[in-house]
């Protein structure tokens, strides 16, 4: 299993077998015999999972080798666009040691959660700090038969993570290590300071104020310390910053017990600098410790003890900001100060040695990396244990299985700092403080930022027999799911009983009949509980009289299947049912600010309080040519969601004198198709394969209890809209003049319009630009994903890479005044053909969402790139050595950017307000012992 | 045993899944009805929160007044929606100074507390409350509070919107959606109801007079009083009689408001008699009118002319956002030439009477001395945030239009509610204020102008308006004797005008006296004006009181405000006021 004698290429097909043989698990063992030799593993594990994931999966898997080449220190990383029918997008705000990206499962279909939840071995768990290297494979579940088990939380589909385990008499021992050096994908370049001064001024006058620089003192002549210019983004980023990974594996076993263990410590810094004095940064890193042991062991008597244990620390840290400032927010804070403070806002450092600044601009980067340190520690235990029992004495083909499973997290803080203050260097050579320094440290230690605790007990009994020609499974469970968290919110608690029935008639006709009863504590007594069918039919033509398989059409199968769902994620308040009053909010009678008690009713209640139902529809067809050379996979899928809860504000008079419940009432439709194919074949010592594949999905809103728009502004509807359309202005240009105003005959409830402003359709003619004139300009969700890897091998070389693409949607600029590409277009007098609004502090008008800000997106990246050289067997027999290979590896090398100011497609904010996205250049050695 | 049997007997074991009780949710720390309807403590609490639904007070829209919205005042800050109301920006879509919700929501706590409260059990013994006779007089009390309080919320609503939906219970949301506006003379009715219930359970003042009373102690200053729900009522009429809302000229309604507002004048502690609850005080060089907003030492805190006002707090954001630049505030708020010029001379007479005394080159000698205590005129002495010095507002000043965008557009800044101790920069000096909604020379006026409405310009009318300038520091003889009915009127309006400005008085009377309808008046209205200060070389300055800075924009539809449009389209019943 673990790959350690393993050529990329086997490996690979390895992949291929779990990406495109998805449903044909569903429907056999059998179903695709020459491939299954590159996927028992998977296999075993797939009728090995219980409870819950008893069920065959009718998923999309990949397998740990392409995890480990695409999720460069997150698991989630390898989400972008290696699973079929997932959408990935990344993070608004990106960090170091934290996942980039966001992902759904075939697009959205709610207002409210569209992520899926993600299970492990089993149990819902949190993957954010899990070792890449210890997954074994990935698998997207997305047939209703299979998530009718998840009951309440199964609509927006399941990824479910399997580890690794020890294979009996293939004891191995390895050690992998790498090291990258990571690139800011994109810095927005900033104005200096003569151009910074010009643009405030321009800005000055167009708000009628009086301009205040003097843009010539700006020529390097004057005094730098009257008249700075500081380039902070070129003096406190580095251009590289460093990651590091090691981790040893072993694994291994006999008949009785088999193990496999993990050790991991994986490090990426941070980008910041100082220009000097490097000494007194305050660094910013993620370091990470990764331990897993799993351990089989075949008691005898029919008994089975599996045992996952893992345990994670994880340290992260940033210059200190502020208390309620996390690593992370650390991070895009000084990014922000970074970007936002204007070249001649100070000299870093003033004539008397002080630190430079001003009443306004007061956080001096010197001082904001140099004064204290933010740890945070976070650690996470997991541990997962199954005994199963064979009970074919009481039954032949009756087994049960027991698990226990448990999972904490703690994650804790603490600062040192201590307090800086600035100094403004005045013309008459006198200085005005702001802030005092304050050498004192001050520590705020140990405080608990975040905790949860999970225990999920489950048992389950399996029944195989076959009659007549007919194999049946027959599987029951019980699943009790309890989750403590923080503070005094009563620990969630899900139960749930899961059956499944299949019919496998000869290997031709398998009918699936699957059905969940659940409940959870989040709802009212009489609506906790919900009733959760599903069922599939697949005929295997390929194995009926009419369409014998042959070496053109080896196989060929048609699978329906429906079933309903629920989503419970639905934000909102928890006991929805319930009329809560509070014991706060008192009045102050008498001596100032004396208190009077208060009371209040919450938020009126709906008892009818309930979740999210999906009914969900696919059809699936899988097929297998040209000597196995080629295996294909086409879904149409369906769904159509509804108890979405909806604002009742937009329906109920305000009158009635208190928040209003959300009802269960919203309805959106999501549809689509899946295609997914792959490749092989072996030209004299070349092996190749390739496999790509691309799903389209649209959702439309249905009915969301709108405010009824009078018949001249139905543009005003999210109806039939999809769930990301932007709703803004649309823009005819900028105004040329104030004749243009004038003739344009509106108001802008934004402010008094001036020429450079954008001109804004009045879409109802009423005389005034507001709200109401905002139309869907564009869908900010991609329809269209896809991805394609390529892995070539010859000889002992192999060469992988993997690109990803998104489609069909709109990418939002936001609108920065200052920026670089807003001086050099700008409308001014001197420049009316400017593309670009005019400058302005004061005006919003411009900056409202409209169609002038959107771009049309196609997104492509070439995520991943690896070359590789495998040591022939006579250099590895030299060195003593079970294996030896190298590599190197480029992550998120290239990517299509948007055409104006070149940002990032999905994170407008990437590399000027906000962290960088990094592109990663990787070597690394992996040597079996 | 069959397969069957087998598994349907395995199957049952999960049986036990059906019983909700294991779901049962622990608690997480709200309370449930009972937890306030079985609690006397709590149930009175839940009415103290109502008083939360008050008007906000200071800098209410969007951190400036909504006297900016009247010919007093402009506002500098070009993004502040406060310029809706007069650019023509204002709409059913674009709502300015929104308090729908806010009285809506207080409507409806003090209903949840009157529907509830007389079903809230009794202890039967003493506990820290009293004993069940001191809740029970409590009880009567709040729910003199509570009638007070709606009235309240409703004058709120009426003077906004005109006429508006009746809810005297908690609505359940259907309820909420099937409502129609009541005639406008229910809605008065209603008002007035709530008023005399309210009156007659409320005492006339707490915290000085024994306990006669369950929580009648000096802690309990700032509730609802009798003189409240009076002067409430006084003012309620007051708008029912004038021509915004008394379309067919009732003149009774004039003597009404006459006898109502003269009422509270003669309110005494006890019903039989005794001292009277509110008296004038008169301004000496070390009491003003600024001591009813913050107190001071010489007066204390409860000003003996609050009739109602919020909770005090500790702060110094009025000072910090309205006072002049210099000083390191934001002058939200800058004073017009056109209120400048309505406050007289020293002498009682206008400005523009030419036997006045006004200077035009020095227009702030010899003025009635509000005129100092509401407005920083140029060259005033002012001390504020640690530091002193004279108001700078001609050109070229540190006070004047620059650079800073908030520096004041009209030559001005505002004076009263400022506290001249509060320091922000650097140290903090906080200053504890109320926001006063009723005072007692609001009654004057009252009474001055209801009576001259229904009797013409008698003694008494002379007499309420003699009261009120002699403790300014005017002579009782600067009422000039033998005015018309009319003139009488304008005198009362201005004097109204410069009495109450910056209160949220002005907006609101405008309208009721529907005195835009006067082209005249609208002309003067509408035409903003400001004063251009020049210091020439010698240093001596001239001023030009004519600075055009808006022609603002006024149509009969904005005599009320626009219902959201969002409201009418989620009940139908409901109908927009005319022409929005």
């Amino acid at each position: 299993m673990i790959p350690i004698h393993h050529t990329l290429f086997n490996s690979f097909l390895y992949i291929v077998a779990g990406l495109f043989m998805a449903n044909n698990y569903a429907i056999g063992h059998n179903a695709l015999p020459t491939l299954t030799a590159f996927s028992s593993d998977t296999l075993q594990a797939a009728s090995d999972r219980p409870g819950n994931l008893l069920l065959s999966p009718t998923s999309s898997v990949i397998s740990s080798v392409q995890v480990t080449k695409n999720a460069l220190i997150k698991v989630e990383d390898a989400f972008n666009g290696t699973l079929p029918g997932v959408f990935s997008i990344r993070k608004a705000s990106p960090s170091y040691g934290l996942s980039q990206l966001n992902f759904y499962v075939r697009g959205k279909a709610t207002l409210a959660d569209n992520t899926p939840l993600v299970y492990v071995d089993g149990v819902l768990s949190n993957i954010n700090l899990i070792h890449p290297n210890e997954i074994e494979e990935i698998a997207v579940i997305k047939d209703p038969v299979e998530l009718a088990a998840f009951g309440q939380r199964s609509a927006n589909g399941i990824i479910h993570l399997k580890t690794k385990k020890g294979v009996k008499a293939r004891n191995f021992m390895q050690v992998e290590m790498n090291a990258g050096v990571q690139f800011p994908e994109y810095i927005a370049p900033k104005l200096n300071a003569f151009q910074y001064s010009v643009a405030h001024n321009e800005a000055n006058i167009n708000d009628g104020t009086s301009p205040i620089f003097d843009p010539s003192k700006y020529d390097g002549q004057s005094d730098s310390y009257l008249y700075p210019s500081t380039d902070f983004m070129n003096d406190f980023l580095s251009k590289t910053g460093q990651l590091t990974q090691f981790n040893f594996t072993a694994g291994g076993g006999n008949e009785v017990a088999r193990y496999f263990t993990i050790l991991g410590y994986t490090r990426q810094d941070g980008l910041f600098a100082l220009p000097s004095d490097e000494d007194n940064l305050n660094p910013a890193y993620n370091e990470r410790y990764n331990f897993r042991t799993n351990l089989d062991v075949n008691l005898g008597a029919g008994f089975y003890l599996q045992s996952n244990v893992s345990a994670v620390y994880d340290d992260r840290r940033s210059p200190w900001i502020a208390s309620d400032q996390t690593v992370n927010s650390s991070a895009n804070y000084i990014m922000n100060v970074l970007y936002s403070t204007p070249a001649n806002a100070f000299p870093l450092v003033n004539p008397n040695g002080t630190l430079g600044g001003t009443s306004v601009y007061r956080n001096n980067p010197i001082g904001l990396l140099s004064s204290g340190q933010r740890t945070e520690n976070t650690r996470l235990l997991m541990a997962n244990i199954q005994l199963s029992k064979d009970l074919s004495a009481l039954l032949k083909g009756l087994k049960a299985d027991v698990r226990y499973a448990f999972e904490n997290y703690n994650s804790y803080y603490k600062g040192n700092y201590t307090v800086f203050g600035v100094s403004q260097y005045n013309e008459d050579g006198s200085y005005s403080e702001y802030g005092a320094n304050d050498t004192k440290v001050s520590t705020v230690g140990g405080q608990l930022s975040d905790y949860y605790s999970d225990i999920n007990v489950e048992a389950a009994l399996r029944y195989k027999t076959r009659i007549g020609n007919a194999d049946i499974d027959f599987s029951t469970s019980i699943n009790d799911y309890q989750s403590y968290v923080a503070g005094d919110e009563p620990p969630y608690r899900w139960l749930a009983n899961s059956n499944h029935l299949k019919i496998n008639f000869d290997n031709t006709y398998i009918a699936q009949l699957a059905a969940t009863y659940q409940g959870s504590n989040s709802y009212a007594r009489g609506q906790r509980y919900g009733f959760f069918p599903a069922g599939s039919f697949a005929w295997i033509l390929s194995n009926s009289d009419i369409l014998k398989s042959t070496d053109l059409l080896n196989y060929l199968s048609a699978k329906v299947s429906a079933g309903l769902l629920g989503n419970d994620r639905t934000g909102g308040e928890r006991f929805m049912y319930r009329q809560a009053f509070y014991n706060t909010n008192g009045y102050s009678f008498g001596i100032p600010n004396g208190s009077a008690q208060g009371s209040y009713e919450g938020t009126l209640p709906n008892p009818d309080a309930s979740w999210e139902k999906s009914l969900q529809y696919v059809l699936n067809i899988d097929a297998v040519m040209f000597d196995n050379q080629l295996t294909m996979n086409a879904s149409v899928f369906h769904e159509n969601r509804f108890d979405i809860l909806v604002s009742q504000s937009n329906v109920i008079s305000s009158v009635v004198g208190n928040q209003l419940p959300q009802l269960n009432a919203g309805i959106i439709n999501n549809s689509g198709v899946e295609l997914a194919a792959a490749y092989r074949t072996t030209i004299g010592e070349v092996k190749l394969i390739a496999a790509g594949h691309i799903t389209y999905a649209k959702n439309k809103i249905v009915d969301l209890k709108e405010l009824n728009y009078p018949v001249n502004e139905s543009y005003r509807y999210r109806k039939n809209q999809s769930v990301d359309a932007l709703f803004g202005f649309i823009a005819d240009g900028i105004y040329q003049s104030e004749q243009e105003i004038q003739e344009s005959n509106v108001l802008s409830s934004f402010g008094p319009l001036q020429p450079g402003d954008l001109k804004y359709r009045d879409l109802n003619n009423d005389g005034i630009i507001n709200t109401a004139d905002k139309s869907p300009i564009g869908n900010l969700f991609p329809n269209v994903m896809y991805g394609l890897s390529t892995g070539v091998d010859y000889k002992n070389f192999d060469f992988y890479f993997h690109v990803e693409g998104s489609a069909d949607f709109y990418t939002h600029l936001i609108p920065t005044m200052f920026s670089a590409y807003a001086f050099e277009n700008r409308y001014n007098t001197e420049q009316p053909a400017g593309s670009y609004p005019r400058l302005s502090f004061v005006s919003t008008h411009t900056m409202q969402a409209s169609d002038y800000w959107l771009e049309k997106a196609h997104l492509i990246r070439l995520s991943n790139v690896e070359l590789g050289y495998t040591f022939p067997e006579r250099v590895t027999r030299t060195l003593k050595l079970g294996g030896l290979r190298m590599y190197v590896r480029g992550n998120e090398l290239l990517a299509t950017r948007t055409q104006r100011e070149n940002r990032d497609i999905e994170s407008s904010y990437a590399g000027s307000t906000q962290y960088p996205f990094l592109k990663t250049a990787l070597l690394g050695l992996k040597i079996t012992l | 045993m069959n397969i069957v049997s087998k598994i349907v007997s395995i199957i049952s074991i999960f049986g036990f899944l059906s019983c909700d009780s294991i779901l049962e949710p622990q608690l997480d720390g709200t309370l449930s009805e009972d937890g306030i309807w079985k609690n006397n403590a709590r149930a009175f609490a839940f009415l103290n929160n109502a008083y939360n639904n008050l008007p906000a007070g200071y800098n209410r829209i969007s951190g400036t007044m909504l006297d900016a919205a009247t010919d007093d005042a402009v506002c500098p800050d070009p993004l502040n929606p406060v310029h809706g109301f007069t650019n023509g920006g204002w709409s059913a879509y674009n709502i300015i100074d929104n308090v729908w919700y806010r009285n809506f929501e207080g409507i409806r706590k003090v209903n949840t507390f009157l529907a509830r409260i007389d079903s809230v059990p009794l202890i039967k013994s003493s506990n820290e409350l009293g004993t069940d006779e001191t809740i029970l007089r409590t009880r009567a009390r709040m729910k003199g509070e509570a009638y007070f309080l709606r009235a309240f919320f409703y004058f709120e609503l009426v003077k906004r919107y005109g006429a508006v939906p009746i809810v005297d219970k908690p609505l359940s949301p259907q309820e909420a959606n099937e409502l129609q506006r009541a005639t406008i003379d229910a809605c008065f009715q209603f008002i007035l109801d709530d008023c005399d219930s309210a009156a007659s359970r409320l005492p006339a003042k707490y915290g000085t007079t024994p306990v006669v009373i369950g929580y009648n102690d000096a802690k309990e200053i700032g509730r609802a009083t009798k003189g409240a729900a009076m002067a409430l009522k006084a003012r309620a009429l007051l708008y029912w009689a004038s021509p915004l809302f008394n379309a067919e000229g009732i003149r009774s309604r004039w003597e009404t408001a006459a006898t109502a507002a003269k009422a509270v004048i003669d309110l005494t502690e006890q019903p039989a008699g005794g001292a009277k609850v509110y008296a004038l005080t008169r301004y000496t060089s070390t009491v003003n009118l600024n001591d009813l907003f913050v107190p001071n030492s010489v007066i204390g805190q409860y000003h003996s002319e609050i009739i109602f006002s919020t909770l005090y707090t500790n702060n110094t954001t009025v000072e910090a956002l309205n006072g002049p630049i210099s000083y390191g505030a934001k002058g939200m708020i800058n004073p017009t030439q056109n209120l400048v010029d309505a406050f007289p001379m020293s002498n009682g007479r206008p400005v523009s009477d030419p036997s006045s005394g006004y200077d035009s080159s020095n227009p702030y000698l010899n003025r009635d001395p509000r005129l100092a205590m509401t407005v920083l005129t140029n060259g005033a002495l002012f001390g504020l945030n640690d530091k002193t010095g004279t108001i700078e507002t001609f050109v070229g000043g540190n006070d004047a239009r620059g650079a800073y965008p908030n520096a004041t557009h009209t030559g001005y800044y505002l004076r009263k509610f400022i506290s001249p101790a509060a320091v922000w920069d650097g140290r903090t000096v906080n200053i504890t204020r109320t926001w006063v909604l009723i005072r007692f020379a609001e009654l004057y006026l009252n009474y001055a102008e209801a009576r001259n409405e229904a009797f013409g310009p008698d003694s008494e009318v002379y007499a309420a308006l003699r009261s009120l300038r002699l403790r300014a520091g005017l002579r009782p003889s600067d009422v000039q004797a033998g005015l018309t009915k009319e003139q009488m009127r304008q005198l009362i309006q201005n004097e109204r005008r410069i009495e109450l400005a910056f209160e949220e008085h002005r907006f609101f009377d405008v309208r009721r006296w529907r005195l835009l309808d006067n082209p005249a008046f609208q002309q003067d209205f509408l035409k903003i004006r400001g004063v251009r200060i020049v210091k020439n070389e010698q240093g001596a300055l001239s001023y030009n009181t004519d600075l055009e800075l808006q022609q603002r924009v006024f149509d009969k539809k904005m005599y009320l405000y626009p219902i959201e449009a969002s409201e009418l389209l989620k009940n139908d019943q409901l109908t927009q006021n005319p022409d929005w």
